[in-house]
């Protein structure tokens, strides 16, 4: 999906809206195969973990960031990531006192754009495959982070927040024995 | 030889098992991909390893000699020498390593190695008076790698690769650049 939306001069390049618009049938396909909002939940975000695995992947070809340093370096790093992806220039904030958890606001959500949630799907997080993406991105560097929704739009929020927390380094993987 | 090491030595920790893996290991690499004597300027051979340390791809191009070994055992004592030679090097270096990309060289060959953040490991033998390794590695990675498996969606991302398409791609880039074709007629 990015591949196609985001490539500057790109005569593969989409435009936005049908970029929304197939995500939002997506989502609707889901809440009608599953009817329970918590399982549609639960599979955009395994989607956006497995979307995030392979875009790490490109933005690092295309970015070439180096290695980072710390937690803020990571969340830089997001927020560029976004702005590559979906345009969009999220503000980082709300740091725990402990740094190790932070905040994605986004003024605007390119994905929910056409979107009013139904009452009988207020569960719904509607852009819960972004979540995904942000860890399945971060497990492929060795961070292993939580990353889930506090505030949608779509919900009467004033902006959408993804929350993000560190949880651990993961290490090299060590050699196999031979024998 | 991983074997002998780990059964003659019943108290292994870290840093002795390192240094019997460069002193036995090493050389025998070094013997397997020895060159011939009047060396050109060119490309020998690529190993492509995954964050868990399995062989996802091998090319070769110029290697005159076998190792005599399975490709799963070379491959094997590769990565556990890089991977010793990295944890080692982390260690000693006076400054951080951010870029993720290491070589050596002894008299006969030189061994590139480009570690991207996620762990992803191309190995690159060439010979000595190669050029601008590192740039032809971080070609292989952005034009190759994503664009033909990444951006791939059959293509399982923690097993070997298998694609055609891929396999063609890298032979087209190595060959294109000016470390392989300045190899003198």
């Amino acid at each position: 999906m990015s591949r196609q939306s985001m490539r500057a001069n790109d005569p593969k390049k989409v435009s936005g809206e049908l970029f929304t618009l197939t995500y939002g049938s997506l989502v609707a396909q889901l809440l009608k195969d599953y009817e329970n909002v918590d399982d549609v939940n639960r599979q955009l975000e395994r989607m956006g973990y497995n979307i995030g695995m392979r875009l790490i992947e490109d933005f690092l070809a295309r970015a070439n960031p180096g290695r980072c340093y710390d937690l803020r370096d990571t969340a830089d790093k997001i927020q560029q990531a976004f702005k590559l992806y979906l345009g969009v220039s999220p503000s980082i904030g709300s740091w725990s006192p402990g740094g190790d958890e932070f905040s994605v606001v986004m003024e605007t959500n390119p994905m929910a754009e056409f979107v009013e949630l139904p009452e009988h799907c207020l569960g719904l997080r509607y852009s819960n495959i972004l979540s995904g993406v942000i860890r399945g991105a971060c497990e492929m560097v060795q961070l292993e982070v939580m990353a889930w929704f506090i505030a949608d739009q779509l919900k009467g929020d004033n902006m959408t927040e993804i929350r993000v927390k560190f949880v651990k380094r993961l290490e090299d993987a060590i050699p196999a024995g031979e024998d | 030889m991983t074997g002998l090491i780990r059964r003659t030595f019943v108290a292994l920790d870290e840093e002795i098992f390192k240094s019997l893996y460069v002193a036995l290991i090493r050389p025998h690499l070094e013997y397997a991909n020895q060159p011939r004597r009047h060396c050109e300027m060119t490309i020998y051979n690529l190993y492509l390893f995954d964050r868990d340390g399995q062989l996802l791809y091998y090319a070769e191009w110029t290697r005159k000699k076998q190792s005599g070994m399975t490709k799963d055992e070379e491959a094997k004592l590769m990565y556990g020498m890089i991977f010793s030679m990295k944890s080692f090097v982390t260690k000693v270096s006076p400054v951080d390593l951010r870029e993720g990309y290491m070589s050596y060289a002894t008299n006969k060959y030189c061994l590139n190695l480009y570690e991207t953040p996620s762990k992803l490991k191309f190995v690159l033998n060439t010979d000595t008076h190669a050029q601008g390794i590192k740039e032809l590695l971080h070609q292989l990675y952005t034009q190759v790698y994503v664009e033909y498996v990444v951006f791939n969606p059959l293509c399982s991302l923690n097993k070997p690769i298998e694609s055609e398409l891929f396999a063609t791609k890298l032979d087209e880039v190595v060959k294109q650049s000016p470390a392989y074709a300045s190899r003198p007629a």
